[in-house]
């Protein structure tokens, strides 16, 4: 019992620390930046393909969740592996809940540069979330997929031992 | 038989996840590289000049080819001289009826008149802008012939001097034509037309000096309805609150706009403004300067314009059609109906220009729901700081509640100020804690703090380097001229 709130502390605390520090950061980033006056077609172009990027990302990040769903139904019951699919579907999860709201922050920033007065998507204050976003997004997958194999290759055995 | 390893179809998933999933990133990572354009300020930097006074003198703006004789200053040129000041006027006025620059602009312009009369202790400055023309007259007495002259000065986009002294017989008629030829192509060129001049009071509502050195002005948009298409408006305007040093500031360094800034006790009333764009319903509105003064109670402003930046001041006009798309109106009725609370022009148009901007930043309109959501924010924040019930919603609550809505609602909210880097002459290398920043004239956005500033120019012997203090919300200038130290 003790082991289980131990695990589960120090998971919450990991993830406490992964949504705060992105945000601390950005805090401290320092901007020097020419003031833009007006948006040029290039930057609203550049504009229109960030936020058709980070929809992107927030969608199929989104799609993470239902197919965790699927794969813990599919999985059945947990057998002697279900810990290890329990923390999977745990890091998929974290991590494509991490990869929306670095979104979030991306699109925040990036509200805040436009209310600031310039426009630089190269920007550490935009690109950190960004990449953030991104890597967590790929992570959450790799899970996801380890999840999805480890969840097959337990079935497979099942059907052909019936077919046998 | 041993079991295939799980991971290795894991890593063909992962593969080809990855590629479905960077396919689109990818695409859309292949967009041609950010392009760093130059301020648009920069180019708005005036070149002025000054030019020694004549004994009569006067300022004239050509607002649409309206020509307008906006002051005149006399001094007695003898004891013996009986003209008022009236008579040189119409005297001036006459002349340039008869003159080869009234035929090109003036004697289009009906009406133009005398408006205002200097005090002799006013201090005067000029600037010569595009699309405005200083006009001196000298009085001069030669026995008893004595006779008007004129001088005309303009500077065009590309910053060629049109000069024309009708008062020297000496100048060359043909040089004359051409010039004034030239100048009236220039304001054909440039000048809307036809105009109608509409004077209006109105109220500054609202100023903010943010967003480079830019004082915008939003006027009360009671009278908007009024205006009609090609329509010059003439506004007079009282702030409605004291203006801080540095908006003063930036409204004396304004080279566009004709105000008149007096100073009584540190605070600032506009007098007089004179835009020279044209106004159509429903479409932003700007007024640019032509002509700022500053008088204090010591007499002269000190304000040099060749130290002075660009100074915009707009008056937003709500555009009705684009707010029609939005369907901000329908939703300030709505809201205002539900509510209880008036929401008057000054809020809707705050609100409407706001909306207009994210519809210009290729964002996404805000939905109703979120739009009357805020609403009803501002009127809990007003209703709290008061004890009686909120009966309307101006756009002064939008600002003192917007602070505590979007501290409620953002995650990331920094601090930021700005600085405005300005040189004589122009052009010269601007380094920001000695990484290259680009070429004065320009104006920067920065994280609060304290920075080194240097200007460099090896063409023109300019080397300044000075460390400033960047607060929030303020705008910081660092202007250096050739062979002397920055301020």
């Amino acid at each position: 019992m003790l082991r289980a709130v131990l695990k589960y502390s120090l998971a919450a605390g990991a993830m406490g620390l992964a949504v705060f520090a992105p945000r601390l950061y950005l805090e401290q980033v320092l901007v020097i930046e020419p003031l833009v006056d007006e948006l040029t077609t290039q930057h609203v172009e550049q504009l229109s393909l960030f936020t058709e990027m980070n929809q992107h990302l927030t969608t199929l990040a989104s799609l993470v969740f239902p197919a965790l769903g699927v794969l813990l139904g599919f999985a059945g019951s947990p057998g002697p592996q279900g810990s290890d699919r329990r923390l999977l579907a745990g890091l998929s999860a974290g991590f494509a809940g991490l990869s929306l709201y670095c979104g979030y922050l991306a699109h925040e920033a990036v509200l805040w540069m436009l209310e600031a007065g310039f426009f630089r998507l190269s920007h550490r204050l935009v690109q950190v979330p960004m990449t953030l976003q991104f890597m967590a997004f790929i992570l959450a997958v790799f899970f996801l997929g380890d999840l999805a194999i480890r969840a097959t290759g337990d079935r497979r055995p099942e059907h052909e031992d019936e077919d046998r | 038989m041993r079991p295939r390893s799980p991971f290795r179809r894991s890593a063909a998933v992962i593969a080809g996840l990855l590629v479905a999933s960077a396919w689109p990133v990818g695409a859309k990572a292949e967009v041609p590289p950010e392009i760093e354009l130059r301020n648009k300020v920069d180019s708005k930097i005036p070149r002025a000049w000054t030019e020694k006074p004549y004994v009569v003198e006067g300022r004239a703006t050509v607002v649409s080819e309206a020509f307008r004789i906006t002051s005149l200053r006399t001094e007695p040129l003898d004891a013996e001289s009986s003209a008022s000041d009236q008579e040189i006027a119409h005297a001036l006025v006459e002349s340039f009826r008869d003159s080869l620059v009234a035929k090109r602009v003036v004697h289009r312009i009906p009406g133009a008149e005398i408006t205002r009369l200097f005090d002799e202790d006013d201090a005067t400055r000029y600037i010569a802008r595009p699309l405005h023309v200083l006009i001196r007259w000298a009085l001069r007495d030669s026995g008893d012939d004595r006779r008007l002259s004129v001088n005309v000065s303009a500077t065009t986009f590309d910053r060629r001097r049109l000069t024309w002294d009708a008062g020297a017989p000496s100048t060359d008629r043909a040089t004359l034509e051409q010039l004034a030829d030239s100048f009236a192509e220039f304001a054909k060129e440039h000048v809307p037309r036809p105009a109608r001049i509409v004077k209006v009071d109105g109220e500054i509502a609202r100023y903010f000096p943010s967003r480079r050195p830019n004082v915008r002005l939003i006027l009360e948009t009671a009278w908007l309805s009024e205006l009609e298409e090609g329509d010059i408006l003439l506004a007079s305007i009282d702030p409605t609150e004291p203006l801080d040093p540095l908006t003063a500031d930036l409204l004396a360094a304004s080279s566009k706009l004709l105000l008149r800034v007096v100073e009584p006790q540190n605070e600032l009333t506009i007098v007089e403004a004179w835009p020279s764009e044209i106004v159509a319903p429903g479409q932003a509105l700007q007024i640019v300067a032509l002509y700022t003064e500053v008088s204090t109670p010591h007499g002269a402003s000190d304000v040099a314009l060749f130290e002075s930046t660009s100074v915009e001041i707009h008056a937003l006009i709500p555009r009705t059609k684009r707010s029609a798309a939005l369907g901000p109106t329908e939703l300030f009725d709505r809201w205002q109906q539900n509510a209880s609370v008036e929401l008057l022009s000054s809020a809707r148009s705050t609100i409407a220009a706001d909306l207009e901007m994210l519809h210009r930043a290729g964002l996404r309109p805000l939905p109703g729901a979120l739009l009357e959501y805020y609403l009803y924010e501002v009127r809990d924040h007003k209703r709290s700081l008061r004890s009686s019930p909120v009966q309307s919603i101006d756009h002064l609550d939008l600002r003192r509640a917007e602070a505590r809505i979007t501290a409620t609602y953002r995650l990331l909210d920094k601090p930021r100020g700005f600085l405005e880097v300005s040189s004589i002459p122009e052009d010269a290398v601007i380094r920001i804690e000695g990484t290259r920043r680009g070429y004065t004239n320009r104006s920067f956005v920065l994280s609060p703090g304290s920075y080194t500033i240097q200007v460099v120019s090896a063409a023109s012997s300019l080397d300044c380097s000075k460390t400033v203090e960047i607060r929030a919300d303020e705008t910081t200038p660092v202007r250096c001229l050739a062979n002397s130290r920055p301020e």
